[in-house]
């Protein structure tokens, strides 16, 4: 028995790809609910409660997007109030409120995604299709770590220099916004270089190989058939307009038929299969050293 | 001139009224008129009968408890999808004296909707004291005035006033014909209606004679207080309007649709009720679609008013007088020659007539008045936010500056961020002009001070008309309405009013505020830009011309027409006419 992590990546992408997938192009109010109350609880199983500045600037979009979409859009019969001659309506907070819970899904997906799926795991996926797209992959996702590192080396040289020497808040701005413009012209600099040293190295001279570690296990083909089973049904549900929804002009929400129900259930279901298997996991990891 | 006509008698009227009821009542087997009304009326309600109810109830019988159960679950089961059937499903409970709330309930989504029609029958609801929320009686009417054609009438369509459409306006808009540009208009339409007039008293609808566009001009004059008899615009060659529905009747006491022909249901119905209308106005009783049954049930509801209702009364007399002495003079050039009974006896018609019309307008101008009040209440906190708001902003940054007093960040260039911050928030306090839903859409005409003319404009869609549920099916968004404009004033200016007093959402990007040249307007009544293809959207005309500047840019002149038309190909489907 295997962790959900340790599945292998094609199914682990897979999986991912459907729930995102769904969560991107529906916008049905429950589905977006049961995506977003998903995430979070996946993201929360894995990392216990650390991460709390994650949670605290995802929380703070959620709110900024919810409702900057009634102050740019303003369609909608409902109107709550009228603003420099343009109606603010019910149903445009309600459509942002629902397309903030779709990003800040997506984005705790993804960010689940990226501790799970290591570079490793992706050079395999993407080396499948075409080693040198991996590569490329490899390098552009060195460059986050990079960044962070560098913009923490030129910060400290400045402070070295004496440019932070009074402690206040505009001073403050000026810097990062200084340190930022050296960042973008060292990154640029360092493309450059990177692709020299490359080239010096003989990159491209010869056919690239690739190595391969994963193994596909019946386990991970039964994981992959009941994600693509659940995954084709709900999009049926979608694609047979069971889980339709009007924001606009009025909120028009079609009572979900059998189809509709269904759908819900299988994308619930596809999210609660990691969580059951790590669930699983841990408790016989608890088992077993008890047992000790 | 109207001296040798062969005179028509009270009497002579209530026999071709009785005739009427005699054939109907020979029809359908019924002993009496009550009968006839519990079982061939209450059956046909909804479908054939609602015009004999209506006409009944204006003729003396209140009872019609078995229609009104009959069309209410007609209504229950029938989703009617026409405006102008609602409406006339209305006037019909309102007629059977029902407290069913459909009455005022459909106004809102009836009015307009399907062309004139919708509009005169909605007024006539609205005539009867019944309110609703997006029309007042006295915006409806405004619409009905602008729609008008420059020969004097009204149509459906086409660009020539109909008999018929201009008749049934005339007696939507009698009991407002003491507002001045109402009377004026009625003037015209009267002009109209009697240029158009036969010889044998009758009129012409598409070039066939019939009786019931005749009906239809009797019940008009009847509304206004006019004697047909005495009236000298009225009578052609001896023939009075009478005459040209009495030659249309057959021995059975029905009416046919053209000479010779038979029996028609039609023209007997019409004839059936004009001249109900016509023994009213010699009654002194209200015009026709003024309902009798209706005003019973208001009646308790008044007395609960107590002091108020006594000095609303005393308005009304005087009102009522000054109505009078004008109908009076006006009907009087033609009665001069008759003797003094008939004079005093026109006066009081005319008296009685026009009093009911003032009551009901008086409980017209009370409901908006308390609306305004509320208004004003609202308007009165509104103002009282913004400096509440701005002092709580600088008390924030007064209790932040504290604090980092406090915790020892003395240095200057905090102080400037906290004032920098508080400044761009109270500036954005003070752009912003928020008002309630209530206050902005009141539904209120706004008071100009210095007109400097008047436009019309309209809203349409026609080229996506009925394409979505909140999309109209005849494309009109707002038909040709008037609005009086102050010099400067721009078409986004008249569009916001239009929204405001008409209840029309519209989104506009841009600068909105105080100076707004650069304005855009996404979207009107829902419907959006790029909603039907990469090429749509809302542009506007003005007196037939594609102007080549924003809509906040173009400043107004006396008597040009607006128009926002919706396209589907930037303009190629709209004939367009760029401006030089």
């Amino acid at each position: 028995m295997r962790s959900f992590s340790e599945y292998n990546p094609i199914v682990i992408a897979v999986w991912f790809l459907s729930v995102t997938g769904i969560a991107m192009f529906c916008n049905y109010p429950l589905l977006m609910v049961i995506s977003l109350v998903g995430a979070v609880a996946f993201f929360v199983m894995r990392n216990g409660l650390s991460h709390g500045k994650t949670h605290i600037f995802f929380w703070v979009l959620f709110l900024i997007l919810a409702l900057a979409n009634p102050l740019v859009s303003h369609n909608g019969k409902t109107v709550l109030f009228v603003m420099n001659h343009n109606p603010v309506t019910l149903e445009a907070t309600l459509y942002g409120l629902n397309s903030a819970a779709m990003i800040i899904g997506v984005l705790y997906w993804l960010r689940s995604f990226t501790q799970i799926m290591t570079s490793e795991k992706l050079l395999y996926i993407t080396g499948a299709l075409s080693p040198k797209l991996s590569l490329v992959l490899s390098m552009a996702l060195r460059f986050v770590p990079l960044f962070g590192r560098q913009s923490a080396k030129i910060n400290a040289a400045q402070t070295a220099m004496g440019l932070y020497k009074d402690d206040n808040i505009i001073d403050d701005i000026k810097g990062k916004s200084r340190v930022f413009s050296v960042m973008v012209t060292w990154a640029l600099e360092n493309g450059i270089i990177t692709a020299d040293s490359m080239e010096a190295r003989g990159f491209g001279t010869g056919r690239r190989t690739q190595m391969r570690r994963f193994r596909f296990a019946a386990a991970d083909i039964a994981f992959l058939i009941a994600t693509l089973g659940l995954f084709g049904i709900t999009c049926a549900a979608i694609g047979a307009k069971s889980l339709s929804f009007e924001f606009y002009p009025s909120i028009a929400a079609k009572a979900p038929d059998i189809l509709g129900v269904l759908g819900l259930i299988s994308y619930g279901l596809i999210i609660l299969m990691p969580m059951i298997l790590e669930l699983v996991v841990s408790l016989k990891w608890k088992y077993l050293r008890s047992a000790v | 001139m109207g001296a040798q006509c062969s005179e028509h008698t009270a009497e002579e009227v209530s026999d071709l009224i009785g005739g009427i009821v005699d054939y109907k009542l020979s029809q359908c087997g019924a002993g009496s008129v009550e009968e006839w009304l519990g079982d061939e009326i209450a059956d046909g309600a909804g479908k054939t009968s609602d015009w004999y109810a209506l006409a009944l109830s204006q003729y003396g019988y209140s009872d019609l408890s078995a229609y009104e159960r009959s069309l209410t679950d007609y209504l229950a089961s029938n989703n009617v999808a026409s405006a102008t059937s609602r409406e006339k499903y209305a006037l019909g409970l309102a007629a059977a004296g029902s407290e069913n709330s459909y009455i005022s309930d459909i106004l809102d989504d009836s009015i307009g909707e399907q062309g004139m029609m919708s509009w005169i029958y909605g007024l006539h609801v609205l005539n009867n004291g019944y309110t609703c929320s997006r029309f007042t009686a006295d915006s409806v009417v405004d619409s009905i005035l602008s729609m008008q054609y420059g020969d004097g009438g009204w149509a459906l369509f086409g660009d020539f006033g109909d008999i018929d459409v201009t008749a049934m306006t005339v007696q939507a808009l009698a009991p407002h014909n003491n507002r001045s540009d109402v009377s004026e208009a009625v003037d015209r339409a009267l002009d109209f209606l009697s240029a158009k007039q036969k010889p044998n008293g009758g009129y012409e609808s598409f070039g066939t004679p019939n009786p019931e566009s005749t009906s239809q001009v009797l019940v008009a004059l009847s509304a206004l207080g006019i004697d047909c008899r005495y009236d000298e615009r009225f009578i052609k060659d001896g023939h009075d309007i009478i005459d040209g529905i009495a030659e249309y009747r057959l021995d059975d006491g029905s009416f046919c649709h053209t000479k010779g022909g038979g029996s028609n249901p039609t023209a007997t119905v019409q004839a059936f009720y004009s001249l109900i209308a016509f023994q009213r106005m010699t009654e002194g009783k209200s015009p026709l679609l003024v309902l009798d049954n209706r005003r019973v049930h208001e009646a308790p509801q008044r007395d609960t008013e107590g002091a108020h209702q006594q000095q609303e009364h005393s308005t009304t007399q005087t009102a009522a007088a000054a109505v009078a002495k004008s109908t009076t003079s006006k009907t009087g050039t033609s009665t001069t020659a008759k003797t003094g009974t008939t004079l005093a006896k026109t006066t009081e018609t005319g008296t009685e007539t026009i009093t009911v019309s003032v009551t009901i307008l008086t409980s017209g101008t009370k409901v908006t008045s308390t609306a305004l009040n509320a208004q004003s209440n609202n308007a009165h906190k509104g103002k009282n936010h913004k400096p509440m708001i701005i002092v709580i902003i600088i008390g924030a940054a007064g209790v932040l500056s504290l604090v980092i007093f406090i915790l020892g960040k003395r240095n200057w260039k905090n102080y400037l961020f906290i004032v920098l911050v508080a400044g761009a928030a109270i500036a954005v306090v003070l752009l912003l002009d928020i008002q309630s839903a209530e206050d902005y859409y009141s539904g209120k005409k706004k008071h100009k001070k210095n007109i400097a003319g008047t436009v019309t404009m309209e809203i349409r869609c026609d080229t996506i008309a009925g394409k979505a549920e909140h999309i109209p099916a005849d494309g009109v968004i707002l038909p040709p309405t008037a609005f009086d404009f102050e010099s400067g004033e721009t078409v986004f200016d008249i569009l916001t009013e239009a929204a405001q007093t008409y209840g029309i959402q519209v989104e506009n990007r841009g600068s909105a505020g105080s100076s707004h040249g650069m304005v855009y307007i996404a979207g009107i009544n829902y419907i959006y830009e790029y909603d039907f293809g990469d090429l749509s959207g809302w542009v506007y005309h003005v007196n037939g011309i594609t102007p080549s500047r924003g809509c906040g840019e173009y400043e107004l002149s006396d008597g040009d027409k607006i128009e926002w038309l919706y396209t589907c190909e930037i303009g190629h489907d709209l004939n367009e006419v760029y401006e030089k």
